[in-house]
């Protein structure tokens, strides 16, 4: 055994991004950059549908992956006090603010931080009760990964609702996190040829700037860019949480609600997200200077989306204004979805449905959010999740 | 003499903090206003790439592209009334009757 200075830990967590594929992987597991509106608003969509428990799928979405990715991150000769440092640092590291595991032994954990209270009340108010169920699912998980033990997490006190930190209780027993079984999907994404580019936008400069940013988190966990809370989830966190929150809408007969609502997710924080990502400094600095008209807009915004590891993806075809045609060579939903639960028979790219009718709305639309929302239309024609070459996004305006 | 109408801040929509402005300075002041940025609350961070800098404060982040202004302010939920009042003084903007 033995134990690891805080740089070798740091080390283990550096970002490998392969700029063939887009993907960013972080201790083995390919993760995602979303924002605080996409997180916070997944998490309400998911715990505030009726007839079924959110909190308790998410809390065991939450346990199951980041378990996983603890113990990526582990090596062998860890000892004990290096694998709750690193239980720590990986939290903090990917954005999700600052835990003190210093006390687990005696069954309580505290959060001086948290990306889900700041995402929640920058983005969807006041809350009369505790908002870190990510948190309760994350700390089940490592304490498994580390000790072997199910425990059950309870988030007592929450920043949220005015504490001055989140205050968690750990119980022993609960349910054993067990990986979900996948089978390998082996899929070679067709090149990208043939798509349509800006002569004033240069998106690799976008892309290897969006790359070269230190998107970790810092003292508090917390990672302030673009001017909003950035963290990075494990593709798995969002595709076992949305199989699983459409599976149990589908055993009472409202799968197509489900879906709605990811979608309706995926489109608002489009309009959020990339409306921060416009009006902020970094936008300012680089990206700015190379916007001549609306349809630039649109090829920078995709750009900076290929460097978030949402996948690879580009404009087929576009009439300013009217309409919008994107494919996604090897979106994370569609893979995921293939690997986790086979083919089929119909696409499943909801997030990126979404967010494909948002970019429209945000960029030709006008008003607040709320007058924007539902002004253009998308709909997933092809899915590589059902068989298809790619994923294709047709965006109409709505009449 | 402060020129007619600066400085002046717009709101920034969307952002980590509700109260999200770039505040817009003279130009012939930038220089001075970050150097007392910087004594007050710390040193300016270079984001090559994006052709930024910013001080990471106390109670706030405070950025600009290269050059210094416009000169956002996003507000940590720290912040209060007092931190703002100092921010302004240093900026030398006057916010009347606006909210703070």
């Amino acid at each position: 055994m033995h134990s690891v200075d805080p740089v070798e830990l740091r080390r283990r967590l550096a970002l490998r991004y392969n700029a063939a594929t887009f993907r960013r992987v972080i201790a083995g597991k390919d993760v995602i950059i979303h924002c605080h509106h996409y997180n916070s608003r997944i998490q309400r969509t998911v715990e505030s549908a009726a007839e079924i428990d959110g909190h308790a799928l998410l809390v065991a979405t939450a346990a199951e992956v980041f378990s996983e990715h603890l113990r990526l991150a582990l090596e062998d000769d860890d000892d004990l006090p290096t694998r709750w440092a690193m239980a720590a640092l990986l939290y903090a590291h990917l954005g999700y603010g600052r835990l003190d595991l210093d006390r687990i032994d005696e069954g309580e954990v505290t959060g001086l931080s948290s990306h889900f209270v700041e995402g929640w009340l920058s983005g969807l108010g006041s809350r009369d009760r505790p908002v870190c169920s990510f948190t309760e699912g994350y700390i089940q998980g490592v304490v498994h990964a580390i000790t072997g033990e199910p425990v059950t997490v309870r988030e007592v006190e929450c920043i949220a609702t005015g504490a001055t930190c989140c205050r968690f209780v750990v119980e022993p027993g609960g349910e054993a996190t067990r990986p979900s079984p996948r089978a390998p999907f082996p899929f070679t994404p067709r090149p990208a040829e043939g798509y349509l580019h800006s002569a004033d936008v240069d998106e690799q400069a976008i892309i290897d700037a969006v790359v070269r940013m230190p998107i970790a988190g810092g003292d508090d966990g917390l990672i302030p860019a673009f001017s909003v809370y950035l963290a990075n989830t494990p593709a798995d966190f969002y595709n076992l949480l949305s199989i699983r929150f459409i599976e149990a809408m589908a055993a009472r007969g409202r799968e197509r609600t489900a879906r709605r609502l990811l979608i309706d997710a995926g489109e608002i924080c489009a309009m959020n997200t990339f409306r921060g990502i416009m009006s902020s400094v970094e936008w300012e600095g680089l990206i700015a200077p190379m916007i001549r008209g609306d349809a630039d807009k649109l090829h920078a915004l995709i750009a900076v989306s290929n460097a978030l590891g949402w996948g690879n993806w580009h404009i087929r075809d576009h009439t300013p204004g009217l309409s919008l045609t994107l494919e996604s060579l090897n979106g994370y939903e569609a893979i995921g979805l293939r690997e986790l639960r086979g083919a089929a028979d119909a696409p499943i790219c909801c997030m990126l449905t979404g967010v494909a009718a948002g970019l429209m709305e945000l960029i030709y639309s006008e008003g607040t959010i709320e007058e924007r929302f539902g002004t253009f239309s998308s709909i997933e024609n092809t899915c590589i999740c059902s068989g298809g070459a790619a994923c294709q996004f047709a965006v109409e305006r709505v009449e | 003499m402060a020129a007619p109408g600066l400085p002046y801040r717009e709101r920034v929509h969307a952002c980590i903090h509700p109260e999200t402005f770039k505040y817009f300075v003279e130009r012939g002041r930038v220089a001075a206003i970050w150097r007392a940025l910087v004594g007050r609350y710390g040193a300016v961070r270079d984001r090559g790439a994006f052709r930024m800098m910013e001080i990471d404060g106390e109670h706030f982040w405070i950025r600009a592209v290269i050059g210094g202004n416009p000169i956002t302010v996003i507000r940590k939920r720290s912040c209060d009334a007092a931190a703002i009042d100092e921010l302004h003084r240093l900026l030398g903007y006057d916010q009347g009757d606006e909210g703070r």
